[in-house]
């Protein structure tokens, strides 16, 4: 390519990319807050995070130009950072960025490589919603450290919250959570009219309400759609991942790990038929939980086009899959492929009518192993074959032992020889030879890839803080 | 008769002292210009493990008048399980504790608690 050529290619891509200046912003303890954007660097890095996000030292008084700006990827050195500030808004986080980004140049908030960054608020004034996006576009948060014990939080939010904004990523985040007071809503990660944004790779623990239902849910998603939720581990919470306020839909929820939830893993309520783009949730592993999944309807909404394939449950107190009675809203729902193991119940429907009200459910290829009873319809227990004969559901379901290689040490995948190898239908194609193909039941796929599901980082070992007593 | 008294002397010394200074939250009581908190360890790391007693090398006590910037920081050891914070001037006071494990990490700080100091 001729000098000339590539001139004109250089001009032309300054041209697209707006004349942005895209720079690596640094944060440190050490640093200060007096330092202008434009002479910030490693060697003379900003003090506080709320220096990067607002370009001041006060979320009321944003200055755009100092803050980080599109295509800025701000770097945050280990350190303990507490604001006092807050927005007084459950819907609007404290750090949220002055800027927004824009596509292919993202504003980007990292904590250092190997390095634990913990962010937290003050007892006494903050108001629950730390970091995330209220009304911006391609924003990351990447790697830090989230300590809501040292936050006070308020109904219907928490440490995590994005609020009408686009291409938003949460991810490698560690959201060390504790109990609320209240009976509302309490959250590690919250999205609200979201779309097309993705949470990955995070660990969130600790997440309660005082009464301890599902309202206290790691992840609580409303008026949402397009969101993938991978890779993330959630354990010792009143609830998982809760899709539930009228939803658009469009929703990916998989290679998941929940563990020792107090109520349901997943429960899917308001969410409708994505507008086309079915609402996908395969390959998540659920142990040590009350319920797996809770099918629940509240209106004609949904839940609608929601395919539950090829996921592992095992040692559920209650059920493996939980259908509420009122099937208002519920349309082509699929529940295939699965694994449910040490479960009391299969199949719980015992609020359902008749075995009519399970038309909307597509029940098959699933196999069952170690339950008190295989199912409950209409307030009777049944066992497979008469489960089977009186709802049409699961003819080709089995009620064999899946032999894991080691359940007790979490590892579900299948050993050879497992009756469950190739006794699936890969309907959604998650192995590329087409959706009429063999597939194993359950969430591993491929045989031993054990760490394929779960987050993609290395967990953060610190201690945890001890608890102060009055004396 | 005199050994009762002295016995109820230093009783009434003992409620003074423990009476006359501080309110808020996680703090005790005692006189102007000083605090003892006091605190029970930690069972797991965040990740949900267990940790053991043996893995816990010290304990951070971090105070200062700004929340936002706990200027006073002294580490103790950890066998120790209360601290005295000295030299108060008047005012709101705001602490945490941290625990530092065998490979010299300190954890993600409790609850920031506060005592007033009168």
């Amino acid at each position: 390519m001729k000098h000339s050529h590539i001139m004109i290619l250089l001009i032309a891509l300054s041209a697209t990319s707006g004349n942005l200046i895209a720079e690596q912003l640094f944060v440190a303890p050490h640093g200060s807050d007096n330092i202008p954007r434009a002479q910030n660097s490693e060697n003379s890095p900003w003090q506080t995070l709320g220096r990067a996000t607002w370009g001041s030292t006060s979320p009321f008084s944003p200055n755009t130009a100092e803050a980080a700006q599109a295509g800025d990827v701000v770097i945050v050195k280990a350190g303990v950072y507490t604001t006092t500030q807050t927005l007084g808004q459950r819907d609007l986080p404290t750090y949220n960025p002055a800027n927004t980004g824009t596509a292919g140049n993202p504003i980007v908030f990292r904590a250092a490589s190997g390095e634990d960054v913990i962010l937290q608020g003050f007892s006494g004034t903050t108001d629950g919603a730390l970091i995330g996006a209220n009304d911006r576009s391609y924003i990351t948060w990447d790697g830090f450290i989230i300590n809501e014990p040292a936050i006070a939080t308020s109904p219907d939010t928490g440490p995590v919250v994005v609020w009408n904004s686009d291409n938003i990523t949460l991810q490698n985040l560690t959201i060390i959570g504790k109990t609320a007071a209240w009976n509302d809503n309490h959250n590690g990660i919250r999205l609200e009219f979201a779309t097309n944004s993705v949470v990955r790779s995070n660990r969130i623990s600790g997440i309660r309400n005082a009464p301890n239902n599902g309202n206290g849910a790691a992840i609580m998603v409303y008026d949402s759609e397009g969101i993938i939720f991978e890779y993330n581990e959630i354990w010792d919470s009143g609830g998982g991942i809760y899709l539930k306020g009228r939803n658009p839909g469009s929703f990916t929820l998989r290679y998941n790990v929940l563990h020792h939830i107090d109520g349901a893993a997943i429960t899917v309520l308001g969410v409708a038929d994505g507008g086309g783009s079915s609402n996908e949730i395969y390959q998540n592993l659920v142990y040590d939980s009350r319920e797996g999944i809770i099918f629940s309807s509240i209106d004609a909404a949904g839940p609608a086009d929601v395919d539950v394939v090829n996921n592992t449950f095992h040692n559920l107190s209650s059920a493996g899959v939980y259908i509420d009675d009122d099937d208002t809203g519920y349309a082509d729902l699929v529940i295939r492929n699965n694994l449910f193991t040490d479960v009391r119940t299969g199949i719980q429907a015992e609020e359902l009518p008749n075995a009519a009200a399970l038309d909307d459910f597509n029940i098959n290829n699933n196999m069952y192993f170690g339950f008190n009873q295989m199912a409950r319809l209409v307030y009777s227990d049944l066992s497979l074959s008469q489960w089977q004969s009186q709802t049409g559901k699961d003819t080709s379901s089995t009620a064999n032992d899946p032999l894991y290689v080691n359940q007790n040490q979490n590892d579900f995948t299948l050993s050879a020889g497992s009756p469950a190898i190739d006794e699936g239908i890969d309907l959604l194609n998650l192995q590329g030879g087409g959706t009429s193909n063999p597939i194993n039941l359950g969430a591993y796929i491929n045989g031993t890839a054990m760490n394929d599901i779960g987050p993609q980082n290395e967990p953060v070992t610190l201690p945890s803080p001890p608890t102060i007593t009055v004396p | 008769m005199k050994r009762l008294n002295f016995i109820i002397s230093c009783i009434l010394v003992v409620i003074l002292a423990s009476c006359t200074g501080s309110t808020g939250s996680g703090g005790g009581n005692n006189a102007t210009g000083s605090d003892s908190i006091s605190w029970t360890a930690p069972t797991t790391r965040i990740d949900g493990t267990s940790m053991s007693s043996s893995e816990i090398s010290a304990y951070r006590v971090s105070y200062g008048m700004d929340p936002s910037n706990l200027d006073h920081v002294e580490d103790v050891s950890s066998t120790t399980r209360s601290k005295s914070l000295t030299g108060l001037t008047p005012g709101t006071w705001y602490f945490w504790v941290q625990t530092i494990d065998s490979q010299g990490r300190p954890g993600p700080p409790s609850a920031i608690n506060s005592v007033t100091i009168r």
